[in-house]
Order: C-alpha cells, then sequence, then structure tokens
C-alpha cells in the first residue's frame, strides 16, 4: 500500500545504490533461508505465484478514495506464505510495476523494503496475536494495519534520508507533507486490513491447512 | 475435541482501537490536504512541480496506472504461468 511515487531522478545515485545493496542483502538472507533452514513445498509456489499475481493486479489500479490510492495485498502476502518468500513476491511486482510504468526502476531497491515491512510486520502481528488466540479475523486485519502503518514509515524515512534532488523543500516541510499523505493513506489500510482479514479467514475455514503452516503453534491448538 | 473459544472480545478491542485511531487522523489529514490524486500528494509533499492529471477518468473512477497494454499482457503472462504451476503442484 505504502509506495514511494517518485520518478527516477529524484532520489541521487548514492542513495539509490544504498537502497538496492540493502534490498538485495535482505533478499539473499530470505533466499538462504528458504534454500537452507527452511525449504519451500511445491504448494507454497503455487500459493506465492496467486499472490504474485493478485498483487500486480490490483497494485496498478488507482482506487477512486480520498483523491486516489492504490493497494498492493503485501500483508496478505506476508500472512500467506511468510516473509522470505514474501520478499521473492514484492520484488517481482515491483519491477513489473516499473516495467510497465508504475514507479521508477530507481525506486525499485526503496520500495522492496517498504513492502517487506509490511509484509514481515503483519506476518509478526498475525503470528503473536495467534498465541493470544484471538481470531483469525482480526489477527489478520490488525497486522494488516499495523503493517500497512509502518510501511508508511519507513517510506517517509527513506524520502526524508535519501532527500529529493532539485528541491529546496525543508526536511520539516517535507516531514509535514509526508505524514499528512501516510495519515491519508492509513484511512485505505483500514480497507485493505478488512479485505485481508475477510480473505485469510475464509481460507481459515475452507483451507486451514494451508494456514496451519503459517502459524503452527496456534494451529496445534485446534 | 471441542474447539477452543476464541478470544474474540480482545481481537475486537484491539482491532476498534488501531482502526479508529487511524480512520480519525485519516479523516483529519484528508481535510487538511483536500482531494489530491497519490502523485499529486506526493509532489507536493516533497516540493516537485505538480503535472497537472489529465488522464481517463476510468471505469467508475478506477484507474489504471502505467502503460495499460504492458499491464494486460504482464497480467496474462502471470496468470498463466500460475495457472500451469497449479496444474502441476496444485495447492
Amino acid at each position: 500500500m505504502a509506495h514511494i511515487h517518485l520518478p527516477d531522478g529524484a532520489f541521487s545515485l548514492q542513495w539509490i545504490a544504498v537502497w538496492w545493496v540493502l534490498a538485495i542483502v535482505i533478499l539473499s538472507i530470505c533466499l538462504f533461508w528458504l534454500t537452507r533452514v527452511k525449504k519451500i513445498d511445491n504448494r507454497k509456489i503455487t500459493l506465492a505465484a496467486m499472490c504474485t499475481a493478485a498483487s500486480f493486479a490490483i497494485f496498478q489500479v488507482n482506487v477512486p478514495l480520498f483523491g486516489g490510492v492504490h493497494m498492493n495485498l503485501t500483508s496478505l502476502t506476508g500472512i500467506l506464505v511468510g516473509p522470505s518468500l514474501g520478499a521473492i513476491i514484492v520484488l517481482i511486482v515491483n519491477i513489473l510495476s516499473a516495467a510497465i510504468g508504475h514507479g521508477g526502476w530507481g525506486m525499485v531497491g526503496a520500495n522492496f523494503l517498504v513492502n517487506m515491512t509490511e509484509a514481515s510486520v503483519a506476518y509478526g502481528i498475525y503470528v503473536a496475536l495467534g498465541k493470544l488466540n484471538v481470531s483469525t479475523f482480526y489477527k489478520a486485519a490488525t497486522g494488516t494495519m499495523v503493517g500497512l502503518f509502518l510501511g508508511n514509515v519507513v517510506m517517509i524515512a527513506v524520502i526524508l534520508i535519501s532527500g529529493i534532488q532539485g528541491v529546496d523543500q525543508s526536511f520539516t516541510d517535507m516531514l509535514y507533507g509526508l505524514s499528512l499523505l501516510a495519515a491519508v493513506n492509513m484511512g485505505v489500510a483500514l480497507i485493505e486490513s478488512v479485505i485481508t482479514g475477510y480473505i485469510v479467514s475464509y481460507i481459515h475455514r475452507v483451507r486451514p491447512d494451508i494456514l496451519q503452516e503459517v502459524t503452527p503453534i496456534a494451529g496445534a491448538a485446534k | 475435541m471441542p474447539e477452543p473459544q476464541n478470544n474474540k472480545k480482545l481481537g475486537i478491542i484491539i482491532f476498534a482501537v488501531v482502526a479508529l485511531i487511524f480512520l480519525g487522523v485519516c479523516i483529519y489529514a484528508y481535510v487538511i490536504t483536500g482531494s489530491q490524486g497519490i502523485e499529486e500528494r506526493f509532489a507536493k509533499a516533497v516540493g516537485l512541480p505538480q503535472e497537472s492529471d489529465l488522464g481517463d477518468s476510468g471505469i467508475l473512477g478506477f484507474t489504471l496506472e502505467g502503460n495499460h497494454l504492458s499491464y494486460l499482457i504482464i497480467l496474462a503472462v502471470i496468470l498463466l504461468a500460475t495457472a500451469i504451476i497449479y496444474v502441476k503442484y496444485k495447492v
């Protein structure tokens, strides 16, 4: 949901490189985890493909709320397939989005970090609330909302740290403007969290085995 | 074996508190900024020159970002790949 909507050239080359390097490091850790620690089975690959298609499809749609906003289902992706496989999906969706002209190529690394935060935090909260035996809808919805909020925080931090080339906006003005933007985004986060909550609770009802792999502790209690 | 009772009340309370805070903040920010597109909001926030958006109004206000043809081609390829993976591996 949070996405750095700036054209190529807004960040200096040095900062584009920094965010790309950070993204590659995180991606490498996720790939190491998937290949050496927790190997993925074929069913997860199918689920990941579905998440990629859904995320890419919905991300390009400008929703006419509050003047125009986007959803991208990264939190749903994180909850369903976990952050490590979610990292690959996030990268693919960001690259494909840049390929069709939605966001700059130089922003892919930074946007990967923003979306990765959403997926990881949503997953973490979902698992944590599962330990408190909170119902599936509420743990998925709350996880999504907090994940999207922190995604917005990372988005603001990345822009403020990088700075924007060729503008004379002060740090305070930029922080104020971006905070307002993030605040409007949170209204959409509320809608995305309800959608995610319904999708996850539906899957929990019809195919609980898929979610049991995500929350083995909560699953074992059932 | 009976299914354990979900901690529904706790879930509702946590979700409602977070949702109300974010909704309040969102409405407040929207009142201050007014109706703007996402690109316009970004440009204004960071001080970039704003381009007037004269694009199509889409279907019921829903519009597509980027190149529409590329979007459809890439989406078709992803869906085809997903279908092939599904047939091969199932879920």
